[in-house]
This record gives C-alpha cells, structure tokens and sequence, in this order.
C-alpha cells in the first residue's frame, strides 16, 4: 500500500509515506497538528488539495469512504443511540452483499473475540466506556476490511482501561493481520503500540520510524522532547576544543573531539546517573523536587536560573530538597542538536525527513 | 417552601385555572342548556340533555366537517414533518455553497406574518384550480420555517461521527436519514406532528378563503356556518358543536403534553 500527499496547504504539508500492509503505523503529535485531518483524508472524509493517495496500489482520491474498503473507530465511538449492539454492529454489513446468515455469524464472531457476546442486546447507553469501546471496535473488525483507522480510541478511558485496551487493540490488529493506522497525541500509547510512527508538528512529519529508534535518535528538538516522559532534558551550550560547556558553569572534558560551535544538548533523563568518584564527566545541582514512584524515582534539579531537569533514577531514593547533587554523563548518552535548525547532527541521512 | 406559601400558591394557581378554564367550562355547560335558559344568565342547565348534540349533527354536516378536518389536519402533518425533516437534514448533513445564507433567508420568513403572504398563496391556489380541494387546503402548509428550523436544531445533536461512520460503511444519505437520524430524533418529531395537528385543526381564514363547497369545509368553517344559521337563537346547539370540535385538540394536549413540553424546549434549548 502506497499513499502520498503533496502540501494541503493549510493544515499539512508534503508528506510522502508508504504505509506496509499488516502495519501498526502510528501518526501521533500534539493537538492541531494534522494528525486527524490526515486520517481523515485516507478515509474519504475529507478532500485531498492535492497529492496522490493510494491504497492497495489503486489510485484513490476521487473514491468514496465506503469504496476504500476500510474501517474505522472514532473517538467518541459513533455508536448509534437507539441500535442494540447488535444492530451496531451489523450496521453496514448489508451493504457487503452478504446473506442474513453470514450476517449474524460474522457479528457473532467479532463479539466473541472482544466478549461482548452476553451483552448483544442492550443499547449503548446501557453500557461502560470500556463497553462501548468494544462495540466500536467489534463494528470495525466485523466488515473484515483490510484497513482500519482509528482515531483517538482510547482518549475517553480511564487510564487503567486504556493500558488494557492497548494492548487488546493491539493483539486484535495481530490476530487479524490488518493494517492498522492509529491516531493518538499520547506519546506513550504511540511507544507501546506502533510498528513505525509517524510524528507530526504543525503538519510537518517530524520523523517516522520505528519507535525505539526514534526514542534514541530524535530527528530533532522537538521529537526529542515529545517522545518520552519526562522528556528529554535539553539546554544551549556550545564545544570547544572536544570539551562541552553547558550555561551551569559545567564543562564536560573531552567528550567531542570533531564538533565545535554552539548546538542544543540533550540528554534523556534516565541517563542522568548519581556520579560516583571516579566519573568525570559530572554536573553538580541543587535538587529542586522528588517524586518517588516506587520502581523509579524522578529527581527534578536546578540546571541554571531559569531552566530544570529531571532525572530519573531507579529504585527508591530519598533525596534531602535542597542538596547538591552529582550527575554522571556519558559521552555517547549525550544527542547535539544544531543550535539553528534545530535537527540532530548526527542524524543526517538516517531516516528524517 | 412554608405550608402558609404552598396554600396561598395553590389558591392562586386554582383561581387562575379557573379564570381561564371558565369559558370552557361555560361553553360546555351551555352546550346542554334549552332555549332560554342561556339568555337568563344560568350558569348550570337544568337538565343534562344531548338533544343540542343531535340538533348540531342535523343542523349542519358536522360529521363530514369533522373527517375534512381530520383529514387536513392529518395530509398537513404528515406532509409537513416530510418535508422539514428533509430541510432540515439536508441544512445539517449535506455541505452546499450559501448553506447558511440559505438557512437565514428559510428563517427569516417566520418573521412575515402568514396572513401577508395570503393573497399571492390564494392566488397561486387560485390559478392551480385548487380551489375548494384538498390540495389547495393542505400543500401551501407543507413547508414550514419553524418545523424546519426545531428539527434542524434537533438534528444538529446528532454527532457527526455517526454520518461520518455510516459513510465509511458505504450507507447510503437516505437510508442514514431514515434508520439514524429519524429513530434517534422521535421525540422531536412526536412534537412537531402534535403542533402541526393543532394548528392545522385551529386553522380558520385560509380555509373559509379557499372552500364555499360543504364538501371539503373544515370544522372550523362549519361552526361559523352554524352560528350564522342559527342566529344567536339556539347557542346551545352551536355550543355543543365547539365541544365537538375542541374534544380532539384537548386529547392530543392531555395525551401528548408530556411529550410536548420535552420536545419544544429540548429543540429550541440545547
């Protein structure tokens, strides 16, 4: 399966992705920044300016949502009201051609695989947001379309529920084999969910790749401190002679002997070790608030006047407010970003677009 | 809230149902009144009789004036809940260059009195040769700014996603109208259909206008006529005819109140 877009002017600008059939791809961003619109578009509901939008290899901009033998789930489910859930999901399947039989059999199916079989009969009032949930997907999966998109599933759950549905949508897309493209703005369901991801900012692809690789290789300042929570620590600094200078009177001896200039540094929290002696590369801060949450703890320290980072230490530890504080840094934990364009320099050619 | 308050609130609630239940009750009790007893200014009739009732279905053909106007009052109805539920989907659902220009001009002729435009529309009947037929009674109510305008506030409660969802499943728009949009907006439309009846049944001067043939006369119509006959001489048989005619429109009240209320205020409202 191919798609690609040239500049919708407004809203999302040139991008050009081939999305692989059984793929979990995952398109995740923060509000307004295109994400929907562009599922949207793959689903006919809006109009593509321009750019070409394939699906199985068929041209498909000028066909209708129903021609593009696709699923889809919305954030607010759509289920229909005054339908038990039955009839929601069987909606639709009449138009497959298929006979009363085979109807409540395939309904009967998808019910079973999400367990919503006891509760056919009720309307969706009656149901819980998980529930309803369920029933949304079940329509989705009973047409047994090749592609389903989903935009913002889970973002109605409790954060309990959603971690298990994630991973029940997740089973569901392997088990069936369909090509799944997901919206989302939580980082997080992007990291536990996706095959490769797509980031989006003010509708520009940031980076698409799979999730690890984009964890520890941000294309840029502003993947780097989206993916992952607590985000990536970062502050401007500049190298000279290999030694780096950080604004907090810190200077990291020879770490980069073939960089110089100013560039923006970044560091992932969890890399921000308690020194011991022998490390040299240490940074000394005042230690501003803990939270302890029983596997990590996160530690957040004064960087310079103005700015804060965090650490994130495993295990429990009960840091006095107020103290000075060592942090060991490696130099390879360390990522530079080009002080003006903002794109990690040691990036160039991997996949950024 | 004291007892003291509740007493006095009931008293005055009481007092003004009364006031305005009164010539109700009146008309209902002259309804059964003999000759002069009207005329001496007696409150209650002597003796209830439903000699005034058969007199009125004598008099006039009350009868047939009763199924004309259940007839007008149903074919209006029907057709106006048809016709404003597709505006209204069609305003809401469908995407169209001027839409909203569109939607202001609809509305905007609440604000013409109806009895302004009378004279083209019975021109227009005119010209039709509707004249003194049931077309001519009932098609210039069909489209109707204020049903469009409740149904498509009603409509616009629906979340868009469920079109949105039905598009990807390949239904078509009508058959989206029809088993979506018209289920879920029941009330709305029980409403609509209720007030429509009601108006329609009350409906006096379009049809004394367009009809002079007994034939298709309203009720309306044919109380007037009934009045005129008899001169102010016999109000009791013309009394038993307006609680003829008001039976239907208190039931549907009583009946649909409920429903009514729900209604109105969940379109105009929300």
């Amino acid at each position: 399966m191919r798609k690609s877009y040239q500049a919708d002017i407004e809203v999302l600008k040139g991008i050009d992705i081939v999305i692989e059939p059984g793929e979990f791809f995952v398109l995740v961003g923060p509000s307004g920044c295109g994400k929907s619109t562009l599922l949207r578009m793959i689903a006919g509901l809006e109009e593509i300016s321009s750019g070409e939008l394939y699906i199985g290899g068929a041209y498909a901009n000028k066909l209708k949502p129903s021609q593009r033998e696709l699923s889809m789930v919305f954030q607010n489910y759509a289920l229909f009201p005054h339908m038990t859930v039955e009839q929601n999901i069987a909606f639709g399947l009449h138009v497959k051609k298929l006979t009363k039989v085979e109807q409540s059999q395939r309904c009967q199916e998808a019910a079973e695989m999400l367990g919503l079989t006891p509760y056919l009969k009720r309307k969706p009032r009656e149901l819980s947001g998980g529930q309803r949930q369920r029933v949304a997907l079940a329509r989705a999966i009973v047409t047994q379309d090749p592609i389903c998109l989903m935009d913002e599933p889970l973002s109605n759950l409790d954060a309990k529920l959603r971690t298990k549905m994630r991973s029940e949508i997740r089973q569901l897309q392997r088990k069936l084999g369909i090509t799944m493209i997901y919206v989302t703005h939580d980082q997080t369901e992007a990291m536990t969910m996706a095959d490769r991801m797509m980031i989006l900012n003010q509708g520009e692809v940031q980076q698409v790749g799979k999730p690890l690789d984009i964890y520890n290789h941000p294309a840029n300042t502003f993947v780097a401190s989206f993916i992952g929570a607590p985000p990536m620590n970062m502050v401007n600094g500049y190298i000279q002679n290999g030694n780096v200078h950080l604004p907090c009177d810190t200077t990291l001896p020879k770490i980069h002997q073939d960089l110089a200039g100013e560039f923006t540094i970044g560091i992932r929290p969890e890399h921000l070790v308690r020194a011991t002696n022998t490390d040299e590369a240490t940074l000394h801060a005042t230690v501003t608030n803990v939270e302890m949450l029983g596997t990590e703890t996160l530690i957040n320290f004064q960087l310079t006047e103005k700015l804060q980072w965090t650490a994130r230490w495993q295990g429990q530890h009960a840091v006095p407010l107020g103290e000075k504080v060592s942090f060991a840094i490696k130099a390879e934990d360390l990522v530079f970003f080009d002080d003006q364009t903002k794109t990690n320099t040691f990036l160039e050619g991997a996949e950024v677009i | 809230m004291t007892i003291g308050k509740k007493i006095f609130l009931y008293l005055l609630l009481i007092l003004s149902g009364f006031i305005m239940f009164f010539p109700i009750v009146y008309a209902f009790m002259i309804s059964f009144m003999q000759g002069g007893e009207v005329l001496q200014g007696k409150l209650i009739p002597e003796n209830f009789t439903l000699t005034n009732y058969i007199n009125a279905f004598e008099k006039v053909p009350l009868l047939r004036y009763l199924i004309n106007s259940l007839v007008v009052s149903t074919v209006i109805m029907l057709g106006q809940l048809l016709l404003c539920s597709l505006a209204a989907f069609a305003f809401v659902f469908t995407k169209f260059k001027g839409k909203n220009l569109l939607f202001m001009l609809f509305i905007s002729t609440m604000m013409i009195p109806w009895e302004a435009t009378m004279v083209p529309n019975f021109q227009t009947v005119q010209s039709l040769g509707w004249l003194n037929s049931f077309p001519g009674l009932t098609i210039p109510f069909f489209a109707m700014a204020f049903g469009t305008f409740l149904l498509r506030q009603q409509f616009k409660t629906i979340p868009i996603e469920l079109y949105e969802a039905s598009q990807v499943s390949g239904i078509s728009r009508f058959k989206f109208f029809l088993t979506v949009v018209l289920p879920i907006s029941k009330t709305s439309l029980i409403t609509l259909g209720i007030y429509c009846f009601l108006t329609a049944w009350n409906m006096y001067l379009w049809p004394l206008l367009v009809t002079n043939d007994e034939k298709v006369r309203t009720v309306q119509i044919g109380l007037k006529q009934m009045q005129t006959q008899e001169i102010a001489s016999e109000w009791g048989v013309v009394m038993a005819g307006v609680m003829l005619v008001i039976l239907p429109t208190l039931l549907l009240i009583f009946v649909g109140q409920k429903r009514l209320q729900e209604g109105l205020t969940r379109g105009a409202i929300k």
